[in-house]
């Protein structure tokens, strides 16, 4: 995601700049191929980007772009844009923000202008993707190509994931829904192969493969760290766009070695005793999307009640949601494992409840602020751990939901009256 | 409405085809009130199999020997007709008053889902002995989720036992593998409920019935749609829901005597007037039966619809080597719903209906929670062109379970004399009569939109009644 112009964060980690810059390099080498006549991709944040990284085919995150789209302001054109060309101007605009500014026909677009895509690729994990996308691509000459999301039927849930995917992925995962996407993804390539002349090479997607399970371990020990600590290292303020750039180049080297630099980063700022918040009190947990257009805000409750959000779940699912080992075994199975769950960690309570109450057991949490999220299990679950939650209604994109000032003042109500009291007791059991 | 309530599943209750009309009031009956079918059923010593959804596979319920009544979140009622008060699940579902961290479930679902959640947690739906969910769209899912979770977590072990079944609907063959191992998963599960196995052979008797069924309705189709129509809208959805409803040994002689009372060539349904226009419903879907009252109302007759309650008779599962397989694909490439559905394969099928029904106009339903159907709107004017008029309709929110007129509210006091002749024509609950007009207004005024465009005057049939 972009960072955005709101309540803006103090920078805690040198890293997170040095990825920000690279982005902007990123994308501006995808323009000139682009207009070199290379095939460019726009792919959904939890569609198989490795077998395009394998390819060589160059991508670019559709939900990452809507976020750019958004951070220079030119959402309200571009939605309009939608409308007036009989499309829904309040329908997946995160996904749909991208396909506004094509018919928009911008004359100033952001970064120079996202290229024309030869390919539009996305899980159907919502009602409307496929018309989105199909209409999406008519309009742009685009070849769509849909990815099948499947639901796990069973009436009894193992709810460990994140201890049990990594490794035993091909059992804790029913076999019918491994066996439809590695079906479909085989398909792709051979679709691929056939429409960009590119080769897939089984070599290079292992090693993908491996780069990002490596990617994934420096996350994991980040997080650990992070998890650890107290006074924590850093905040999701930092950590937030230190995770997300990386992640939208997961499988490159390039992509494991910035997670290696933030990880390491964060073991030398807690080697040299350096903390977001040197009289930390509290530790709070942010549940749902994060406030991209006001990250400062985070660190507003630092200066104010010692309190630091130490977790989201953006490092959180870039830790526990994407290695998976496959030592022997098919890495394009792997992929699959790894994709087939996408989402099922934050939409399934039976998954998402567990790791929350997981999560925040092994952060330490005093408190829990949730923001526009369907999490009434993981609100009744970390409750009864007593660990208690403030459930704001609001959506994070949508400025006509909540403002900085109303969001200060639940928040600071919500630490006074249960998160700080949660929290001296935290300090005196230990 | 005794017709409605035979205590023998076995055979049908000739009372339901006698008289004229008969068989309008035994469909409707059946159409409001399937719980009274579920209990007769019960009765006589069946079970009963609530369906959630379009893509709810109701061959296989068939096929294990247990009825499949498809549920409408807006319809529940106990069997004696009365709405039970569903004031403890929704409780649950909003959770405690006044504390806001912990509110209730409902967050979770769509207003129709949560009222079907907190009717299965109150008992108001203690009239099916299992639910099958049909993944229609994501708001099926995420049900199912929170209905799992709820029993998972002790929350609430009264709830009847809970199958999903994720149909996939990319018109591909890793698809249709997927979905031939989740039917053959789910058979077994059903035929777990039942106690019996699910056979090739129920299977190739399900098929059989259904196929019986939709040639049953592809006649209706063609009454609906002659230049003079001899069966209203209102009529044919009617049939189309009980279809959904009733065993298919009390459907068949009503469907026939409704084809028999519009048999007549050249014949218009008794007491209408020449309707002002012909008009065809697209877009979401609406199972109620006043919305099509409120447009008849208005003097157009409904010719056709796509939507997933309708039934036009031209799905039905084929007969194949093994059943299974024309189960399978009667859903995988049904025209069903919007949601998770393809743009060009929907659009294209609509389009079809639309020129089969011959409309003068086309109603396009926007419902709140349907965000799909707004994606197709562009391409079916495209499609259509200036020749077919389309207006779109944008269908209010009933809003969250809680929002439920109370008892007080409801049905206990006598209708104005203005309300009683709806009541009598229609045996309606009151309070649907309450909900139909207020929730309608935007139906109406799209149908006189629409007839404006056609240059026609609109209240033909209401004139007529006068």
């Amino acid at each position: 995601m972009a960072e955005q112009a709101g309540a803006r964060r103090r920078p805690e980690l040198a890293c997170t700049q040095r990825f920000t810059r690279y982005q902007r390099d990123w994308f501006a080498g995808v323009r000139a191929r682009a207009a070199a006549g290379e095939p460019v991709a726009l792919l959904s944040a939890d569609s198989p980007h490795e077998i395009y990284r394998a390819m060589d085919i160059p991508y670019v995150v559709i939900q990452w772009w809507s976020s750019v789209i958004a951070a220079k302001q030119k959402a309200p054109r571009y939605l309009r844009a939608l409308a007036e060309a009989g499309f829904p101007d309040d329908s997946e605009q995160y996904n749909s923000l991208p396909f506004g500014g094509l018919l928009a026909a911008d004359d100033d677009p952001p970064w120079g202008g996202l290229p024309r895509p030869a390919i539009i690729s996305a899980s159907l994990s919502t009602d409307a993707m496929r018309q989105l996308f199909e209409a999406w691509a008519e309009r742009s000459g685009a070849a769509f190509y849909p990815v099948e999301k499947t639901v796990d039927p069973r009436p009894d849930l193992p709810e460990r994931w994140w201890a049990e995917l990594p490794r035993s992925w091909d059992r804790f995962l029913p076999a019918e829904r491994l066996d439809l996407l590695t079906d479909e993804l085989t398909g792709l390539i051979r679709v691929l192969e056939q429409t960009t002349g590119r080769r897939f090479s089984e070599t290079r997607f292992a090693e993908v493969m491996q780069l990002a399970n490596e990617q994934a371990e420096h996350n994991a020990a980040a997080r650990d760290l992070v998890a650890a600590t107290v006074p924590a290292p850093v905040s999701i303020a930092e950590t937030m766009p230190a995770v997300m750039v990386p992640q939208w180049h997961r499988g490159s080297t390039w992509a494991r070695d910035a997670a290696a630099e933030f990880h390491a980063e964060l073991d030398q700022r807690v080697a040299d005793g350096a903390a977001a918040c040197p009289g930390e009190r509290v530790r709070l947990m942010w549940l749902g999307r994060g406030l991209w257009s006001s990250l400062g805000l985070y660190q507003h409750f630092q200066d104010t009640y010692g309190a630091v959000f130490v977790w989201s779940m953006y490092l959180g699912l870039a830790a526990d949601g994407y290695a998976r080992y496959f030592d022997g075994r098919d890495p394009l199975r792997a992929l699959a494992a790894r994709f087939v769950t996408v989402g099922d960690e934050l939409r399934m309570p039976s998954w998402s409840a567990a790791w929350h109450v997981q999560q925040a057991r092994q952060h330490q949490i005093d408190g829990v602020v949730s923001l526009g999220e369907d999490d009434y299990f993981s609100v009744r679950r970390l409750e009864a751990a007593g660990i208690p939650v403030l459930s704001i209604a609001a959506d994070n994109v949508d400025r006509r939901t909540w403002t900085e000032d109303h969001l200060q003042a639940a928040i600071a109500r919500f630490i006074e009256d249960r998160a700080l009291p949660a929290a001296e007791r935290r300090h005196h059991a230990s | 409405m005794t017709a409605c309530a035979p205590t023998d599943r076995k055979s049908a209750p000739p009372a339901a085809t006698g008289g004229d009309r008969a068989w309008q009031a035994a469909l409707r009956a059946a159409c409001e009130r399937p719980a009274g079918v579920a209990a007769a059923w019960r009765a006589g010593g069946g079970q009963v199999v609530g369906l959630l959804g379009w893509s709810a596979p109701r061959e296989l319920v068939v096929a294990a020997g247990l009825l499949p009544v498809r549920l409408s979140p807006d319809r529940i009622a106990r069997p004696d007709g009365a709405r039970e008060s569903m004031a403890p699940g929704l409780a649950l579902a909003a959770g405690p008053p006044g504390d806001g961290s912990a509110a209730g479930f409902a967050r979770e679902l769509t207003p129709g889902t949560a009222r079907l959640a907190a009717a299965l947690l109150s008992g108001a739906l203690d009239w099916i002995d299992f639910l099958l969910i049909g993944r229609d769209c994501e708001a099926h899912t995420r049900l199912f989720y929170v209905l799992r979770e709820l029993r998972r977590s002790g929350a609430a072990p009264g709830l009847p036992p809970v199958a999903f079944f994720d149909l996939l609907r990319l018109p591909s063959r890793t698809s249709a593998r997927y979905n031939r191992q989740r039917t053959a998963e789910l058979s077994g599960v059903i035929a777990g409920w039942s106690g019996r196995p699910v056979t090739p052979a129920g299977l190739a008797g399900a098929v059989g019935a259904a196929r019986e069924t939709a040639h049953s309705f592809g006649r209706i189709q063609a009454l609906r749609t002659r230049p003079q129509p001899a069966i209203t809208g209102t009529d044919a959805l009617t049939a189309a829901i009980a279809a959904q409803v009733l065993p298919v040994t009390q459907l068949r002689p009503l469907l026939a005597a409704a084809l028999a009372a519009g048999a007549v060539p050249g014949e218009a349904v008794p007491g209408e007037a020449v309707p002002a226009a012909r008009v065809f419903l697209a877009g979401s879907a609406v199972d109620d039966l006043t919305a099509y009252e409120a447009l008849e109302d208005l003097g157009l007759a409904v010719v056709g619809e796509d939507h997933e309650w309708g039934d036009d008779g031209s799905e039905a599962p084929a007969v194949t080597r093994d059943p299974l397989d024309g189960i399978v694909d009667r859903y995988h490439f049904a025209h069903g719903g919007a949601a998770r559905a393809g743009l060009r394969d929907r659009v294209g099928q609509t389009a079809a209906r639309i020129a089969a029904a011959g409309p003068d106009g086309v109603l396009y339903l926007l419902g709140p929670h349907d965000e799909a159907a707004g994606w197709e709107l562009a391409l079916l004017l495209q499609r259509l062109g200036a020749d077919t008029p389309l207006v779109p309709v944008r269908l209010r929110d009933p809003g969250p379970p809680g929002a439920e007129p109370a008892d007080s509210e409801r049905g206990d006091r006598e209708p104005a004399d203005s309300e009683r002749g709806e009541i009598e024509r229609g045996d309606i609950e009151r309070g649907d009569i309450e909900r139909g007009d207020s929730a309608h207004g935007e139906l109406r005024e799209a149908g006189r939109r629409l007839l404006g465009a056609l240059g026609v005057a609109g209240g033909a049939r209401a004139a007529s009644r006068g």
